[in-house]
């Protein structure tokens, strides 16, 4: 197949995977910086684009649960399904992954990595890998 | 053995669809296997796919409309030798043209009987959608078997029916159903639907 589709809408995405390790961190909190940080990527995005045409999402895997959050308009802001186990969480895994009609793949990958420097000081972060593929 | 394939926009609601349709089929005791990819390639939908007790292949590293569509044809050989399921499904990104899918799966050789095309159309992004990348939902609308319009609970009969109208101006006689894949609501006719085809 010749026809690129991802160029044919004109556009972007990438995508980050993540372990990630605190002192303890409650589910409340993590939910908190999760949701806060998928907004914080759409906010830029509509910042840069004008507007918010695809979704920003993302997944955390923990022992004995996970948290799903998914954005696709600020308006309804992000939406989320919590399935963290009480208690203090030390270590997981995380993926953020968008894909958004009129940026490029490098434009996503700023604002990506911009928005994931707020959950630094809470969480120690190490990079797993990431992507820019179609 | 049918390929049914769930195809929309970035953020239509496929994956919430997916684990509807495959969650009832299931119960219902046909044997389903579900293929994911998704354009950021980081694999979020497989993971909450998996989260909600479904077990899925993840196509990474592509679209599989183009680029991976040799990768689908391998997977479709694989998952239909080695677990005989009633029902393929298959979520391609969200920038992928379900026709080019269509034809993917038939140069496969699996014997599928048929291949049934879902197309997802988010209600209340439509207006916003169809103004930016219109053409390109045209084009994924027709190749739908049925066009099921999402989101339903989170807009007005008057947004329903704008909807609607925006739909059958690209197809005049497919089938459209009005589904929250979210709550659950004409869920059971589009599983009605899925089982007819069976």
């Amino acid at each position: 197949m010749s026809e690129n589709t991802k160029d044919e809408a004109h556009a972007g995405s990438f995508g980050m995977r993540l372990l990630f390790t605190s002192r303890g961190i409650e589910r409340g909190e993590l939910a908190e910086l999760i949701v806060g940080a998928v907004r914080s990527m759409g906010n830029s995005i509509v910042a840069q684009k004008g507007m918010l045409i695809g979704h920003v999402k993302a997944f955390v895997s923990v022992p004995g649960g996970s948290l799903q959050v998914n954005m696709v308009d600020l308006d309804l802001g992000p939406e989320k399904e919590d399935r963290l186990p009480e208690g203090a969480i030390v270590e997981g895994e995380m993926k953020f992954m968008a894909a958004v009609v009129g940026l490029t793949d490098r434009e996503l990958e700023k604002i990506v990595r911009s928005n994931l420097e707020a959950l630094g000081p809470r969480l120690e972060l190490g990079i797993l890998g990431h992507r820019h593929d179609h | 053995m049918i390929v049914c394939q769930l195809a929309g926009f970035l953020g239509s609601g496929k994956t919430t669809l997916l684990i509807r349709l495959g969650t009832a089929l299931g119960r219902a005791g046909r044997r389903v296997a579900i293929i994911v990819n998704e354009v950021g390639e980081v694999g979020v939908d497989g993971a909450v796919i998996e989260s909600n007790g479904l077990r899925s292949v993840e196509l990474t590293e592509g679209c599989i409309c183009c680029s991976l569509s040799g990768s689908l044809q391998n997977t479709l050989r694989q998952v239909s030798t080695e677990f005989e399921p009633d029902v393929i499904m298959i979520e391609p990104t969200g920038l992928a043209l379900p026709n080019k899918i269509k034809q993917i799966v038939r140069t496969s050789m699996i014997g599928e009987d048929r291949t049934f095309t879902i197309c997802l159309i988010d209600a209340f992004r439509a207006p916003k959608l169809f103004a930016e990348a219109g053409a390109f939902l045209g084009r994924q609308v027709d190749g739908a078997d049925v066009v099921a319009i999402n989101k339903v609970d989170l807009v007005s009969q008057e947004v329903r029916d704008q909807v609607e109208g925006t739909v059958r101006g690209i197809t005049s006689s497919t089938p459209i159903v009005f589904i929250s894949a979210r709550d659950g609501q004409g869920i059971e006719e589009l599983v009605g639907m899925v089982e007819e085809v069976l």
